[in-house]
């Protein structure tokens, strides 16, 4: 037998070593196999595995990478676009062919059409998808109560109603809309000759099932005709929601003629509103002033006829602040009147833009999550003059709550669409406006720590309060919200308080230890327990009025997002006054570091102002 | 990767979410993946400057392909798998050899990096001083693994980034890479035998040094 040589043996053994180096796994095969480094090779081989190892780490990933991913993103479906619109034919091709291919773009983006009207889900999921070129002019009003003198009244134009074809109007996605305190989703439009669809759920109704007749508690959506055919509901030329049925709700009715949809005025209903007085946009901490050469009067949120709107016209050079593009727009209503419209087209800075009156008069804090779901993407929302408060009108946007904040570099490739509306008399004198964009929220865990908050936790507990939209309802949960409250994508409260439908407590369970019993069962070295602390300030502030603990146990991939089952495993908990109940929890034998203990039905009382979370907690 | 906070939704929501067209989901899918996509590339390539761009067209391809994914399984092995398929494609297109990059660098920053990301950005992740001392291990037992990775090939390259990166069983990275389990075993042999023939030569080289001095 030959003599291998020393090289050769060295290679042997290190293979060998290298080999057993992996069998063993890489982290824990230099202590079971301490025997093969007593040669000098298998001592090489833990040399080189330990170089390599250290040589081969995780690197952090430049700043830069996500800016310039989601850049390249963007740039590509730019090209995407550009391609499809460089033909000869769409150089030549009419207004209306052009708004016809739009909309093809909008059907196939939103999964809208005529035969979805036929399809299954609901008319808002298949309604969505908006397009930056929708600029056309299409009204949507809300009218509270029944007949002639309902209360007030407003119309959105531009407010995301596009036409898919001469023959079909579809909104872009959902509008949330405020009347007299009640939040309107309008979750979906969708009008073709067979009729007017709608999807439209009421949202911060306290009480869903008290006064259910109530006139005023019901909301009426006239097609507006231009006959002025509103005030009739019982002979399907109108539909009635009210706020017993608090589910998205879909009415029909009767379709808008095809020269109404020619002229534009395809719509509901518009009354006169109230004046709102100045117009004015801030940014926090940078006011600044903004004349976009469109005000030539005082502004006021006046009557805007039921007549048919024209296109928009573009007002101005647009003015970018604090990352928005703002665009003023204007169409002639009628009697001289302007009706004016804001764009905010993209990504603010602050996560929250409010258009508020030009003199900062302190407005309604309201920040509305849109819809109550906070996936949404974009958000869009408009809040109205409130003749109760007599508050000036304010709308804005915010970013939704739950995802992070947007990283630095990041673009969204949707446009913002914001739409303010103000009829404008063209023959008062001009004044200048400008443009308020307030941040009015932060963080909601920076005021509910958990030694400020109702309650505590113990074991280095922490205290994530989630605020994304949930809300109970005093009553009785609805059966259909599902037992555990958490699921139900209900809307944001916009009430006296603000009010926390779901919380969590991440309790952090110590380090294992070995107990001193023969088997050696690992136990935790921190009670299973969680401590609720209770308080009854003296002017009603703060207070956990009740509250059923449990475990979130799964998350289910299940949409929408974040959905959790929250086991129940306490009674209930009643707030009658200051004190503390300890709750036992069962952790159940997965033994994670850290639990999730949900609250179930917890109502945290916080009076107002409030504010809204930027992020999620 | 960064771990999803607890609100954050996971990666099967944000591919869902990216799908529909939602640019945001993917920033997130980016920003929850772009450690360890870059990591990867980082070591296939040995040069910063390459490895964002080698990134930034993995990304590329995960949004392009996504349709493709099945959302049943977990997002990161099929990325990592596009990342490497992509990251190699790369490099050959590019038709040379990953830059070599200095070992010390790597483990040091501060002492005089060549493509080692900068601080800024490149802080190793994880790395502890134990690990750094188990590669120095003092100035007799450095090895030059720098010439090691460079005169590897790309794909031996990448059998080693995705044995001692990712801690992949043979059978993984034979996945990963396409290739038989045996070719991933053959060629990490050649590397740790090559590996161990630069630390011979470097040993050799230190003790003759040393016998110099004392001699002096």
């Amino acid at each position: 037998m030959p003599r291998r040589s020393a090289s050769a043996r060295d290679d042997a053994a290190l293979a060998a070593s290298s080999r057993r180096l992996d069998a063993g796994g890489p982290r824990t095969s230099r202590a079971t196999d301490a025997d093969m480094y007593q040669t000098a090779a298998t001592s090489d081989a833990e040399r080189i595995d330990a170089a390599l190892r250290d040589r081969i780490q995780p690197i952090a990933a430049p700043d830069t990478l996500a800016g310039r991913v989601a850049a390249e993103v963007a740039r590509s479906r730019g090209a995407t676009l550009r391609r499809g619109r460089r033909t000869a034919w769409a150089s030549r091709r009419p207004a209306w062919a052009t708004a016809l291919a739009a909309a093809v773009v909008v059907a196939l983006l939103g999964g809208v059409g005529l035969a979805a009207m036929g399809g299954g889900g609901t008319i808002g999921e298949r309604a969505r998808g908006v397009g930056e070129w929708v600029r056309d002019v299409l009204g949507v009003g809300v009218r509270v109560g029944g007949g002639q003198d309902g209360e007030s009244m407003y119309w959105v134009p531009g407010m995301g109603i596009v036409p898919l074809d001469p023959a079909a109007l579809v909104s872009t996605g959902p509008v949330t809309v405020t009347v007299s305190g009640r939040n309107v989703v309008i979750e979906g439009f969708v009008s073709d000759t067979r009729g007017t669809r709608m999807a439209v759920r009421m949202v911060d109704v306290e009480r869903p099932s008290e006064n259910a007749a109530d006139e005023q508690r019901s909301l009426t959506l006239y097609p507006m005709t231009g006959d002025a055919q509103f005030g009739r509901n019982d002979d399907q030329l109108s539909c009635t929601i009210s706020t017993d049925l608090i589910r998205t709700q879909e009415c029909t009715v009767p379709p808008f003629s095809a020269a109404q949809r020619r002229r534009g005025d395809a719509g509901f209903y518009v009354a006169p509103a109230h004046p709102i007085g100045n117009l004015g946009v801030q940014y926090p901490g940078q006011p600044f002033d903004w004349n976009p050469e469109l005000l030539q009067a005082n502004v006021q949120l006046a009557e805007v006829a039921e007549a048919g709107l024209p296109r928009a016209h573009r007002l101005g050079a647009a003015v970018v602040r604090g990352g928005l593009s703002l665009q003023g727009w204007a169409a002639e209503a009628d009697g001289g009147r302007l009706a004016v419209r804001i764009d905010a087209v993209g990504v603010p800075t602050a996560d929250y833009v409010h258009f508020t009156t030009r003199d900062h008069e302190p407005t309604r804090d309201i920040a509305l999550v849109h819809d109550g779901r906070p996936e949404l993407r974009p958000t869009q929302l408009f809040t109205h003059y409130d003749p109760e408060n007599d508050g000036p009108s304010g709308m804005g946007f915010r970013l939704p709550v739950p995802f992070e904040p947007e990283p630095a570099g990041m673009v969204t490739e949707t446009a913002l669409p914001v739409t303010a509306v103000f009829a404008v008399p063209t023959d008062r004198d001009a004044v200048r406006a400008t443009v308020r964009v307030g941040q009015l929220a932060w963080k909601v865990d920076e005021h509910l720590s958990p030694h400020d908050d109702p309650f505590e936790a113990l074991d280095g507990a922490s205290l994530v309060v989630r605020t994304a939209g949930r809300q109970i309802w005093d009553g009785a949960i609805p059966p259909w919200i599902g037992w555990n409250g958490l699921d139900y994508p209900a809307s944001f409260p916009l009430m006296a308080t603000l009010r926390f439908a779901d919380a969590s407590i991440q309790i952090d369970r110590g380090m294992l230890r070995y107990s001193t019993g023969d088997n050696g069962t690992p136990e935790l070295g921190r009670p299973r327990s969680l401590l609720l602390n209770w308080r009854q300030a003296s002017d009603g502030d703060r207070v956990l009025q009740s509250a059923r603990v449990g475990l979130i146990t799964s998350s289910l991939w299940s949409w929408p997002p974040f959905r959790r089952i929250c086991d129940v495993i306490g009674g209930d908990l009643v707030s009658d006054g200051n004190g503390d109940r300890r709750v036992f929890v069962e952790l159940g034998k997965e033994r994670p570091d850290s639990v999730e203990v949900c609250f179930v039905q917890p109502v945290f009382v916080v009076r107002g102002p409030w504010t809204m979370p930027l992020s999620s907690p | 990767m960064t771990a999803p906070s607890m609100f954050a939704p996971g990666d099967d929501i944000l591919v869902a979410r990216t799908l529909q067209g939602d640019g945001h989901a993917f920033g997130l899918l980016v920003r929850r993946h772009q450690d360890a996509v870059y990591s990867l590339c980082y070591h296939l390539s040995g040069d910063a400057a390459e490895a964002e761009d080698l990134a930034q067209e993995a990304f590329l391809r995960c949004h392009a392909q996504l349709g493709r994914f099945r959302t049943d399984a977990p997002l990161w092995p099929w990325l990592r798998r596009l990342t490497v398929h992509s990251a190699l494609n790369g490099l050959r297109s590019r038709r040379g050899r990953p830059r070599p990059v200095s070992l010390d660098s790597a483990a040091h920053p501060d002492q005089g990096a060549l493509d080692v990301p900068a601080d800024a950005h490149g802080q190793a992740l994880g790395r502890t001083e134990a690990a750094a001392g188990a590669w120095h291990g003092g100035v007799h037992g450095r090895i030059d693994l720098e010439r090691l990775l460079a005169d590897l090939a790309p794909t031996d390259r990448a059998i080693l980034v995705l044995r001692y990166l990712e801690d992949l069983p043979y059978a993984d990275i034979a996945a990963a890479l396409d290739v038989p389990v045996s070719t991933v075993e053959t060629r990490l042999f050649r590397a740790r035998k090559r590996a161990g023939e630069l630390y011979r030569d470097r040993h050799r080289a230190d003790v003759e040094v040393q016998h110099a001095a004392t001699k002096r």
